[in-house]
């Protein structure tokens, strides 16, 4: 069942940090910004650029946005890819991918390129170190816009500078059963950064995932923001940690966690909030050893229940109606969690 | 209280933002907060709700008459056509030229939005002397190709004289 991307294993940390993301926005000196351009121009970018990524990194595959199913679009944005935005498929936008796909990079999204690494657990200074290389190598065939006062220049002010977002996916069921998500802010705005609910609005964030980011680009180097981000992602896991171990004292805490992997064995339907909610407190229980399942078959489940992901999951890769899917979303979890666990 | 941005209607979003340490506040009626993508749904993009909040403040200051600068009414980015009010509106610049041309107007929103105004992270490496002349030769064969094609012999000639002197200037170095 094993495909070899990233988010089947569990990487440093990853019990808390469920993935490290690092995005360079660049942008071509002689165009104008995305927004400003027709569907020539933006192909006439996205040309340039493909051509100059390719011949640095062969094995990237190339998708013209605009010719891709909808579904697959969808996946690819479920999964952390793309953005939702770039999904819709405008004319002239397209995705460069490696097989492996830790390495995504929109043409014509927001700005003219939009390089992402991704890694799995937390992996803040690896995957800067790939990405930086990347741009580098490209900084020396492209022309790219830079002004010695602003930095990179992007579309949005607000990424000027380095023009880096890093963040780190984190789960936090512990954290959020104690109502105490709302207090780690302070301390990340202090410095810069930012957390939110990765999945909904608010302090309700489904399934206990939340994004911890940079927020400021300009008078700050990488450096120092990804050290910011490193520090704090290694307090909050640490907080998570006694949080957990407080938590499942608690008997009754401790039959919700059980409760949720008797319901995942056994349902035969499957709505996604549902299954997030139950696969957060079954994550929890895998890998703090409570429950009989290996943490690495719940982890690699959480991407793979999300609608569209689980509609490729389909032998005929169409989309089902919602019924049917959840029916799948269901099948899905008995048959990773009948693999990976013994039984009770 | 009434919104601090259209001040015309209750406010009835408040944000709260610090930047390096200093606090912020803002009092927003649901139509603005909504305008400034405080409402918008789904995963949260890259900047999206800082740069509509951009757009806003940048309005607003020239609205209030507090910006460094008021703008020349008309000025456009030689580049793209771009104006400082649709800079504004959009919270998004026309191109890299924008920032040369608005630099004044934008430091005090820029100011508010980073805490800071001079990069001090990653430069690009300036392409180096033989990749600037691969460029260029590449540039000048694709011309020479139309050249040929369009029967332009006098212009091909020239071209061709041109990639020579490039080629061998390459191999003498």
């Amino acid at each position: 069942m094993k495909t070899g991307k990233w988010y089947e294993t569990m990487g440093n940390e990853g019990d808390v940090a469920f993935s490290t993301r690092v995005r360079l926005a660049r942008n071509l000196a002689q165009f104008p910004f995305p927004a400003r351009l027709d569907e020539a121009g933006r192909r006439r970018v996205t040309a340039q650029a493909q051509t100059a990524l390719q011949e640095l990194l062969p094995e990237l595959r190339f998708i013209d946005m605009a010719q891709l199913p909808r579904t697959q679009a969808l996946s690819l944005a479920e999964r952390w890819l793309i953005s939702p935005a770039f999904a819709q498929g405008k004319p002239g936008g397209a995705l460069l991918l490696n097989p492996e796909e830790t390495v995504s990079i929109m043409l014509c999204e927001e700005d003219h390129i939009r390089l992402q690494v991704l890694q799995a657990g937390l992996a803040l200074q690896e995957a800067y170190r790939i990405a930086d290389q990347i741009d580098s190598a490209l900084g020396a065939r492209l022309s790219l816009a830079f002004d010695e006062q602003l930095g990179y220049l992007t579309q949005c002010p607000t990424n000027l500078g380095t023009a880096m977002r890093a963040s780190v996916e984190l789960h936090l069921p512990a954290l959020t059963a104690l109502g105490r998500v709302a207090r780690l802010g302070e301390g990340i705005s202090k410095l810069g950064l930012t957390i939110r609910g990765t999945h909904g609005e608010g302090s309700e964030a489904q399934g206990a995932l939340y994004q911890l980011s940079n927020q400021i680009t300009l008078g700050i180097t990488e450096e120092a923001a990804l050290e910011n981000l490193q520090a704090i992602t290694l307090q909050i896991a640490e907080q998570e940690r006694r949080a957990a171990a407080e938590l499942l004292r608690q008997p009754q805490a401790e039959d919700q966690v059980w409760r949720a992997y008797g319901i995942l064995q056994s349902a035969r339907r499957m709505e996604s909030q549902e299954a997030l909610r139950l696969l957060s407190l079954v994550r929890m229980g895998a890998v703090r050893g409570l429950l009989p399942v290996k943490k690495e078959a719940v982890h690699a489940l959480l991407p793979l229940i999300q609608p569209a992901t689980l509609s490729l999951q389909n032998a005929a890769g169409e989309q089902p109606a919602a019924q049917d899917r959840d029916a799948l979303r269901a099948a899905v979890i008995r048959e990773r969690l009948a693999a990976s666990g013994s039984k009770i | 209280m009434l919104c601090e941005q259209c001040k015309q209607r209750e406010a009835t979003t408040h944000v709260r933002r610090v930047v390096n340490g200093e606090a912020e506040e803002f009092h927003l009626c649901a139509a603005c907060a909504g305008e400034a993508g405080l409402h918008a749904p789904g995963i949260p993009e890259f900047g999206l709700h800082l740069s509509e909040l951009f757009g806003g403040f940048l309005g607003n200051s020239f609205a209030q008459g507090a910006s460094a600068a008021p703008p020349p009414t008309g000025q456009r980015c030689a580049f793209c056509g771009c104006s400082l009010q649709e800079i504004a509106r959009s919270g998004q610049a026309g191109c890299a030229q924008c920032y040369q041309t608005f630099r004044e107007q934008l430091q005090p929103s820029l100011k508010r939005i980073h805490g800071a105004l001079q990069h001090t992270g990653k430069r690009p490496a300036a392409p180096s002397e033989a990749q600037r002349r691969e460029e260029r030769l590449r540039h000048l064969r694709e011309k020479i190709a139309a050249a040929v094609a369009e029967e332009r012999y006098e212009e091909a000639a020239r071209l061709r004289d041109e990639i020579k002197g490039l080629e061998e200037g390459g191999a003498a170095q």
